[in-house]
C-alpha cells in the first residue's frame, strides 16, 4: 500500500455512476459523484432514503463496481482491481460498522471483534489478545467471553466498532451507526467515532440521515437523487482542507 | 475460519442435529443394505468357505457356481490323482435331497457326502456327537439350524432318525455350519452312503477336492489338472469368486439391493441438501458480513465444506456404528446374513462424501452469489 502525502485524500472518487438494469428499465443510483475523504476527518454522508448513499458506500469500499468513474482509495484505483484484489483491499484497509451491528451470535464478543484478524489468517491467540485490547479502548473491558445477545444495543454497536478497528484499517465506514440506538447511546457512539477519526492515519465515513449527528462531522456531504448536492466543511475540520 | 465455520454450524442446534440425523439415517440405510448384500453373496459361498482342508476344487468345466452341480465320472478322480504335484484328491458330493418329517410333510435338505477315510470337508465344529460315529451304518450329521427346522422347539439330541429320499438315516452328531444361501438343513454323510440315497443315479461325484504337494504352487497345480484332465480346477478362493460373480451377474439380487442403497442415497441427498440450504439461507447475512469484511470466496467455500464435512463425518460414524450394532443384533437373533467388510464402509463413506458435497454445492452457490452489499440494508 502506497503512503499518501498529507495533501492527498484517503479516498478520491470522480464521476462515479452506477446504473442498475432491470428487465424493462434502468435505474440510475449514482449520477457522476465526486467525493474526497480525508485522513483525520469524520465525513458524514447524509441524504434521504434511496438517494444512493448505500450504493456509494459499497463502491467506495470495493464491494460494488461503478458503471463509470474511478475510485482512488489509499493510493489504489479500485476500479482497476480484480474482485479478489478488492476483497483483499477490504480485508486489509477497511473497517465496517453496520446499522444492525451484524455481530455473529454464535461467536463470543472477543471472537466477533477478532473476526477481521481471523479472516486475515492471524492466529486465534493473537487475534483474541488484540480483540481484548480494542474492547478496552471502546469502553468494554471484561466482556470478551460473553455473547452479543447479553449486551444492550449501544454496547453491541461499540463491539461492532471494536471489530471495525481491530485490524487497524485506514478507512472506516459506518452505515447509519446510530439508527438503531436511542438518543443517548447514539451520542456516545458518535463521540467514540469522532475520537477514532482524530487518528491522523484514518479516514472515517459515516452514512446517516439523522440530523442530530451532523454536529460530529468535519465535513457533511449532502446527497440527493444520486448526486452530491454540496459538501459543507464545519468549523472543526482540519486545516489542510 | 475453521472455528468460525464450526461455531456457526453448531449454534443452530436444530438444523445441526437435523443434518446429522439425516446423514446418519442415509448412512445406516446404505451401510446396512450393503452389508446384507455382502452377507447374502457370502452365503452363496458358505460351503466352499467351510471346506478349509481342501484348497483345490475340481469340477466339470461347465460349472459356473457352487450349486450348479454337473457330476464327474468316478474315473476322473484317478486321473486327477495322477497329475504331477497333486498330493491327494478325494470325492465330494454336494446336492439336494428330500427329508420326510414325522408329521408327514417334506423338507428340502442339502446333502454333503464326505470322503470315507480322510473325512476331508467334514464340519469343523460339532455341538453333539463324534465325527467317528459317521462310520456307523446310515449315520448322518445335521447342522443345528437344520435340526431346529426339522424338529422345532426340541432340544438337540442324537439318535433321532430322519427319512431322506425314502431311506432312513440316524443322527449321530449335530454340527455348526456357515449359513447356506438356501436356508435348508445341511446333512453330512460318508460319500459311500450317498449311493443309498440316490440309487438310480449313475454319476454322483459333484466335485473332487484336492491338495498340492507342500511347496507346490496352487495356481500351477490347478493349471496342470485342467490341462491334463480337461476338468476345471480352481482354488477355493477362485471358486468362491466365480460363484459370487454368477449371482452378481445372473440374478436380480444386486439390482434389488442397489435400488435400496440408491434410495438411501437420494433421500439422504435431498433432505440433507434441503436442510443445508435452509441453514445457508438463514446464515446468509452472516456470510455477507464476512464477505464484506474481506472473506474471499475460497474461504467461504472452505467454511461451507468444513461444515458439510463435519456433519458428514459425525453422521457417517453414527450411521455405520448403528449399522454394525444392527448387524450384530440381527445376526444373533434373526440369523440374518450380515457381513460388513471394509468395502461397505468405503462405499458408505463415498456416498456420504457425495451427499455432503451435493448438499453443500447448493448452499455454496447461494452463498457465493450473495451480494455483500446487503449488509448495508437494515
Amino acid at each position: 500500500m502506497r503512503e499518501l502525502s498529507a495533501t492527498q485524500p484517503a479516498v478520491r472518487c470522480r464521476g462515479i455512476t452506477r446504473v442498475y438494469h432491470t428487465d424493462s428499465s434502468e435505474v440510475w443510483a449514482l449520477r457522476g459523484v465526486d467525493l474526497d475523504l480525508w485522513r483525520g476527518e469524520l465525513t458524514l454522508l447524509a441524504g434521504p432514503s434511496g438517494c444512493g448513499k448505500t450504493t456509494l458506500l459499497s463502491i467506495l469500499t470495493g464491494i460494488l463496481s461503478p458503471t463509470a468513474g474511478d475510485v482512488l482509495a489509499l493510493g489504489e484505483s479500485l476500479t482497476a482491481l480484480t474482485d479478489n484484489a478488492r476483497t483483499c483491499f477490504r480485508r486489509r484497509n477497511v473497517g465496517f460498522v453496520f446499522q444492525q451491528y451484524h455481530l455473529l451470535p454464535s461467536l463470543s464478543i472477543g471472537e466477533n471483534v477478532a473476526l477481521p484478524l481471523t479472516i486475515a489468517g492471524i492466529s486465534h491467540r493473537r487475534a483474541q489478545a488484540a480483540a481484548v485490547d480494542v474492547l478496552r479502548q471502546v469502553g468494554l473491558p471484561g466482556v470478551a467471553d460473553d455473547y452479543p445477545s447479553r449486551l444492550s444495543g449501544g454496547q453491541q454497536q461499540r463491539v461492532a466498532i471494536a471489530r471495525s478497528l481491530v485490524h487497524q484499517p485506514r478507512l472506516l465506514v459506518c452505515d447509519e451507526p446510530t439508527a438503531a440506538l436511542d438518543a443517548q447511546a447514539g451520542r456516545q457512539i458518535m463521540d467514540l467515532l469522532k475520537q477514532i477519526a482524530s487518528d491522523a492515519r484514518r479516514a472515517v465515513l459515516v452514512v446517516t440521515h439523522d440530523p442530530r449527528v451532523f454536529e460530529f462531522g468535519d465535513r457533511i456531504a449532502q446527497m440527493d437523487d444520486g448526486r452530491i448536492d454540496r459538501v459543507e466543511v464545519t468549523s472543526a475540520a482540519p486545516a489542510l482542507t | 475460519m475453521l472455528r468460525v465455520a464450526l461455531r456457526m454450524l453448531t449454534s443452530d442446534r436444530g438444523k445441526y442435529l437435523g443434518l446429522v440425523v439425516v446423514i446418519t439415517f442415509a448412512c445406516l440405510l446404505i451401510a446396512q443394505q450393503a452389508s446384507i448384500f455382502c452377507g447374502v453373496l457370502r452365503m452363496t459361498t458358505s460351503r466352499i468357505r467351510d471346506v478349509e482342508d481342501a484348497p483345490i476344487w475340481v469340477m466339470n468345466p461347465a460349472v459356473e457356481y457352487l450349486d450348479e452341480v454337473k457330476p464327474l465320472r468316478d474315473t476322473d478322480l484317478y486321473r486327477i490323482r495322477g497329475v504331477t504335484g497333486v498330493q491327494w484328491a478325494v470325492r465330494h458330493f454336494f446336492g439336494h435331497g428330500r427329508a420326510k418329517l414325522e408329521a408327514g410333510s417334506h423338507q428340502e435338505i442339502i446333502l454333503v457326502g464326505i470322503d470315507d477315510q480322510s473325512r476331508v470337508a467334514a464340519p469343523r465344529e460339532l455341538l453333539l456327537g463324534n465325527l467317528d460315529d459317521l462310520s456307523r451304518h446310515n449315520a448322518i450329521l445335521i447342522d443345528d439350524r437344520g435340526y431346529r427346522i426339522l424338529w422345532p422347539g426340541e432340544p438337540l439330541r442324537t439318535g433321532r432318525t430322519l427319512e431322506i429320499n425314502n431311506r432312513r438315516g440316524t443322527v449321530v452328531g449335530i454340527c455348526r455350519t456357515s449359513l447356506p444361501f438356501e436356508s435348508f438343513p445341511v446333512v453330512f454323510m460318508r460319500y459311500s452312503q450317498i449311493h443309498n440315497y440316490f440309487p438310480r443315479e449313475r454319476k454322483l461325484m459333484s466335485f473332487v477336492l484336492a491338495s498340492g504337494a507342500p511347496g507346490a504352487s496352487r495356481g500351477e497345480i490347478c493349471r496342470r489338472i485342467s490341462e491334463q484332465t480337461g476338468l476345471l480346477a480352481l482354488s477355493s478362493r477362485e471358486f468362491a469368486w466365480n460363484t459370487i460373480y454368477y449371482y452378481l451377474t445372473e440374478t436380480g439380487i444386486p439390482i434389488n439391493f442397489a435400488i435400496t442403497v440408491l434410495l438411501g442415497f437420494l433421500v439422504g441427498t435431498a433432505v440433507a441438501g434441503q436442510t443445508f440450504y435452509l441453514f445457508m439461507i438463514e446464515n446468509l447475512k452472516q456470510f455477507a458480513v464476512l464477505k464484506a469484511m474481506g472473506t474471499s470466496n475460497r474461504q467461504v467455500v472452505g467454511m461451507v465444506l468444513i461444515q458439510a464435512l463435519l456433519v458428514g463425518l459425525i453422521g457417517y460414524g453414527l450411521g455405520v456404528g448403528l449399522a454394525a450394532v444392527f448387524g450384530q443384533f440381527t445376526e444373533q437373533t434373526a440369523k440374518l446374513a450380515y457381513y460388513m467388510p471394509w468395502p461397505t464402509l468405503a462405499v458408505t463413506g463415498g456416498a456420504v462424501v457425495l451427499i455432503v458435497l451435493c448438499a453443500s454445492l447448493i448452499g455454496v452457490r447461494r452463498v457465493l452469489s450473495i451480494d455483500p452489499a446487503i449488509v448495508f440494508k437494515s
